[in-house]
Parts: structure tokens; C-alpha cells; sequence
């Protein structure tokens, strides 16, 4: 493949594409934008990920780009956000004309904040053949246990659909588990596909936050798209934890904190340039924001 | 290394913020550019962003270049060369010109002072450059530490002041112009050896890795014969706010260009 020479502004900076990508491990040649009717293909796309074994797409909104590069949105903020991208969500999954492998059920109620009606799993009887969508991110036990809440009312997991943030580690354990159930996998990931070597933490780009804490420097990428990547670099706080919608929906205050107590913490390390560290300083004003409205 | 170096290394070492020991150890892993050149960029505008006058800023940037060349030294580079003001920069106000040679001359002073730290650590001074347009004072004091220093070791610090890459070829085309029309030398006999052999400080290696500070993506004129084949890196910070984790990354990005297109 040709290596071709980028250089990006950053807000201000000018970034060497090339060297950026290589210094944190990021891939973006794994990525091919498949056509949806209702995205655009421009600022609304679905692009699949080439890895082997594994169904993964990547949906990239506008709206997926805030959820990501914010991480103070959350609660009724987050809500709002969630129902501005619900139609572009609703003709993704529509694409994957999941309806023809059996009767489509939800894990749990939030995905109905997403804007998917959806029944609930437990909510049926006789459910037959079935495509479960859960909410990631999700461990393989609880896989297991969908598996058998299907099977107590008469069904069959045929297919299961993960919906959030997932990293390529995720992706083979919770592939592998659905497969080991007889069932196989969609996953849908928003924008990116965090790194294999991401341990906890979800992050389009940066250093492990919580291994950093521990005394262990890991630089972390993701398998992402060159254009969102470019879209996502001027506002994206590195190192930041791409937490799950669990975490974000109700106004945890915990949570916010927790990120702002990373934040600070990285604007302490010798890590970042200054662009990156304008961001993060932008973001921790956003969560402090954040707090005190929630009262924290 | 003696004990007392040793245990001054593993004091710092332990001090070391924890990325930036991360990243020395992936730098120490691999080749160390033998020749170092920067680019020292971004004094004015981190004294107009800080509300500094220029004197200060200057002095601030000469204190980082000082620590610059320690950590380059403690890395293994050989040779570092340093452009700290250009023959263009002499169209700069009065005052300005004035506020860099005043530091210059503070800090040829300072390594004359400190002349121990140069010699234990076999380095070698050197101007490169137009010496008859500096300043009386800090021709005297370059010169001085020139002669002080001529037998120190192989490594070299090179500062290139009143210096630009453009008049370095003419004046080498000027030199072999002159050995030609006194019979010393034949046109064909011209390659680039000849021309090299013409340039300022001829014995020195062409530099491995070009470090601009400041995120200006230029060479502004600097070692223009010489940068051929260098690497070039640009990082952002203004040289004042220059970390040792720029200068490792930097080092660290010249190791995997050099894995990716060697041999």
C-alpha cells in the first residue's frame, strides 16, 4: 500500500498524519465504508472493519462524534443526543435485516433510549427463533445468561447484535462466546474500534490512564477511520475512557468524576503536546460544569 | 561511568516522570542519531503569548537549550548543532538582534565558566557561520572557547549563528572559484567532496535528524547541502517550553522511519 504524507490541522496545529498513527499504534487501513440508504456517506456513514471471523461496523454520526469527543455528556444531555441520532441508528440496523433470522428482543430497557423499539426478552413467551441486541459494553457472562433467558421461554439465540463501545479484544471474546451458544454476531461499534491492547480503558487514542496510575506506560490506538480519525483528533481528550451508555445515562456523578480525576491526572504527566492538553483543559471545564449542575 | 555518575543516573532516572522513562528506554533501545541538528524556533512568540519582553524569553530558551544538549549528550549524540540566529535575522530590530547576542554572549561566558562540564563530557565548541558579522564580544568569547575546547574530544557542539545555508555554498563556490583561477585545482576535479571540503565546518557529519521547534515546517536556510538525506522532525512547543519527551519522540519517530525505509 502507498504511504501517503498527511498534514492535518489540529486547531491550530499542523500534525504529521503518518507519524501520529504510528506513535500510538492507530489503524486506519482495516476500514470500508459500506452504503446505507438514509446515510449520506459523508458525515453519516457505516464503514465495516476487514478483520477475519467477525461482522464489526463502525457508524459514524455526528451526533456518535460528540458522544465520544464529550465525555461530560451524559444524563438528559446525553439523552437528547441519543434521540438526534436515533432514525440514522434505526436505518443502520434496518440494513442489517436482522428480522430475517427471527424475532428481534432487547437485553435491557436502555434500548429504548436509543430509540429502538425494541421488546424486552423478558417481557415475551414463545419467542422462537431470536435476535437479541445487547447494549456493550458487556462481559460474556452475561452472553451466557441472555442465552439461557431466551432458551427458559422457548427460544432460540440465533443472532446477537452488540451495540456501543467495543474493543477488538471484546470482539473475539464475545464473538467466540455467542459461536460457543450456536448463535453468531453483529457488532456495531460507535466511530471506532478500541485497540486489542486496551486493557480497561476505551480510547480512540492515548496512553492507558488507569495503567499509568499503577505505574505502567501503555500508548493506545484504535481501529478507526482516516477521515474520522481526522474529524475526531480536534476535539477527542486523549487517554480518555470511552465509557459505555451505562455509565453516562443517569447523571452518575461518580462517573464524571472519575473522568475528571483522569483528566487532571494526564494534565499532570509530561505526556501531551500543547493542542492535545488544550483539549483536555476544555473537557475538564465541561465536567466541572458537568458537576455542578448535577450538584457535585 | 565513576559511582558517583552512576548514582547521580539512577537518582534522575527515579525522578524521571514516568512516560519519559517509558520513552528513553524505547529510545535507548534502538539507533541513536549520531548528529543532532535543531532549529531553536518560538522564543518571540512564547514572549508574546507569556507577556515576556524578548531579553527574557531569550534567556528562558538558552536555559532549555543548555538542558537540550545534556539530554542529548546522555543519549549518546555525537554531534549537535545548534541555529541560533540567522544571517536573515539581522534585518530583525535593532533591539531584538541585540537581546540575542546579549544571551549569547551570557551563555558563552557561563560554558567558559563551566569549561569542566564540556571537557569531562569530550565536547568540542564550534561557530559555524559568518564570524566577521557577530559582534566583537561574542566573536572574541566564541573564539575563545573554540581554542579552549580544540582538543576536548570527538564530539561536537556546533552554533551556527550569522549563519545561513544559501551564503555557505556561495562562499564555498567562491573559495573553489578562486583555487581554480590560481591553477590550484581543475573544474572537473569539482564533485561534491570539493564542495564539501569548501563548507564551513567540513569535517562535520551531515546531520541524522533536523529538529524544528515551534511547529514552523520550514528549514528556514539551515544546513542546506548538509540535510540531503536528514530526517526532519517538527514538533510544536516553542523551544522555551521544549520537554525531553519532544526530544525523545522525536528520537523515536527517526528510529522507525529508519527501520521502515533502511536497506
Amino acid at each position: 500500500m502507498e504511504v501517503r504524507e498527511y498534514r492535518i490541522d489540529v486547531g491550530g496545529a499542523i500534525l504529521d498524519l503518518n507519524t501520529f498513527r504510528e506513535e500510538y499504534g492507530i489503524r486506519t487501513d482495516l476500514t470500508q465504508q459500506v452504503k446505507v440508504e438514509g446515510l449520506d456517506g459523508r458525515l453519516t456513514r457505516l464503514l465495516k472493519v476487514m478483520i477475519p471471523d467477525f461482522n464489526v461496523y463502525l457508524l459514524e454520526t455526528p451526533h456518535i462524534l460528540r458522544y465520544i469527543t464529550h465525555p461530560h455528556i451524559s444524563g438528559e444531555s446525553l439523552e437528547i443526543l441519543l434521540s438526534e441520532n436515533s432514525s440514522l441508528l434505526r436505518k443502520v440496523v434496518d440494513r442489517f435485516t436482522l428480522q430475517r433470522f427471527g424475532r428481534i428482543v432487547a437485553a435491557e430497557g436502555l434500548i429504548r433510549k436509543m430509540g429502538l423499539d425494541v421488546p424486552l426478552v423478558d417481557d415475551l413467551r414463545d419467542l422462537g427463533d431470536a435476535v437479541a441486541i445487547v447494549i456493550a459494553p458487556t462481559e460474556k457472562e452475561e452472553v451466557e445468561a441472555l442465552e439461557s433467558r431466551i432458551r427458559e421461554r422457548g427460544g432460540r439465540l440465533r443472532v446477537v447484535l452488540f451495540m456501543g463501545p467495543l474493543g477488538e479484544g471484546d470482539v473475539r471474546i464475545l464473538g467466540d462466546e455467542a459461536n460457543s451458544l450456536g448463535a453468531d454476531s453483529i457488532f456495531l461499534a460507535p466511530a471506532l474500534l478500541g485497540s486489542k491492547d486496551s486493557r480497561g480503558s476505551l480510547v480512540a487514542y492515548g496512553i492507558d490512564v488507569g495503567l499509568l496510575k499503577l505505574g505502567k506506560v501503555v500508548e493506545l490506538g484504535s481501529v478507526v477511520d482516516e477521515v474520522t480519525l481526522c474529524r475526531l483528533l480536534r476535539d477527542y481528550p486523549p487517554g480518555i475512557d470511552i465509557s459505555g451508555l451505562r455509565e453516562r445515562m443517569r447523571p452518575d456523578l461518580n462517573y464524571l468524576r472519575s473522568i475528571l480525576e483522569d483528566i487532571l491526572f494526564l494534565l499532570e504527566q509530561p505526556v501531551f503536546d500543547p493542542w492535545q492538553i488544550e483539549i483536555l483543559m476544555r473537557e475538564a471545564k465541561n465536567l466541572r460544569r458537568q458537576l455542578m449542575k448535577y450538584g457535585g | 561511568m565513576g559511582l558517583l555518575d552512576l548514582l547521580y543516573r539512577l537518582a534522575s532516572l527515579l525522578e524521571m516522570p514516568l512516560y519519559q522513562r517509558y520513552l528513553e528506554s524505547k529510545v535507548r533501545e534502538g539507533e541513536i542519531p549520531k548528529h543532532v541538528a535543531l532549529i531553536l524556533d518560538g522564543n518571540r512568540r512564547f514572549a508574546q503569548k507569556l507577556g515576556l519582553d524578548y531579553l527574557n524569553a531569550y534567556r528562558i530558551g538558552a536555559s532549555r537549550t543548555e538542558e537540550l544538549l545534556d539530554w542529548l549528550l546522555e543519549l549518546g549524540v555525537e554531534h549537535v548543532t545548534l541555529y541560533a540566529f540567522s544571517t536573515e535575522n539581522f534585518t530583525r530590530p535593532r533591539e531584538q538582534v541585540e537581546a540575542v547576542f546579549r544571551v549569547i554572549e551570557e551563555k558563552l561566558r557561563d560554558l567558559i565558566g563551566r569549561i569542566d562540564k564540556l571537557r569531562r563530557n569530550g565536547v568540542r565548541f564550534r561557530i559555524v557561520g559568518k564570524r566577521e558579522l557577530l559582534p566583537q564580544r561574542v566573536r572574541e568569547l566564541a573564539e575563545e572557547l573554540e581554542t579552549m575546547t580544540r582538543d576536548f574530544g570527538g564530539k561536537t557542539l556546533n552554533l551556527a549563528v550569522a549563519y545561513g545555508g544559501r551564503m555557505e555554498i556561495v562562499d564555498a563556490v567562491r573559495k573553489i572559484a578562486e583555487e581554480v583561477r590560481e591553477g590550484r585545482l581543475r573544474p572537473d576535479e569539482i564533485d561534491e567532496n570539493v564542495i564539501r571540503s569548501h563548507l564551513y565546518a567540513p569535517d562535520l557529519p551531515d546531520p541524522d535528524l533536523i529538529i524544528r521547534t515551534s511547529g514552523e515546517e520550514r528549514l528556514s536556510n539551515f544546513l542546506l547541502w548538509q540535510s540531503a538525506y536528514s530526517e526532519l522532525y517538527f514538533c510544536e512547543v516553542y523551544l522555551p517550553e521544549l520537554r525531553k519527551v519532544d526530544i525523545l519522540r522525536a528520537i523515536r519517530d527517526y528510529q522507525r522511519r529508519k527501520r521502515r525505509f533502511g536497506s
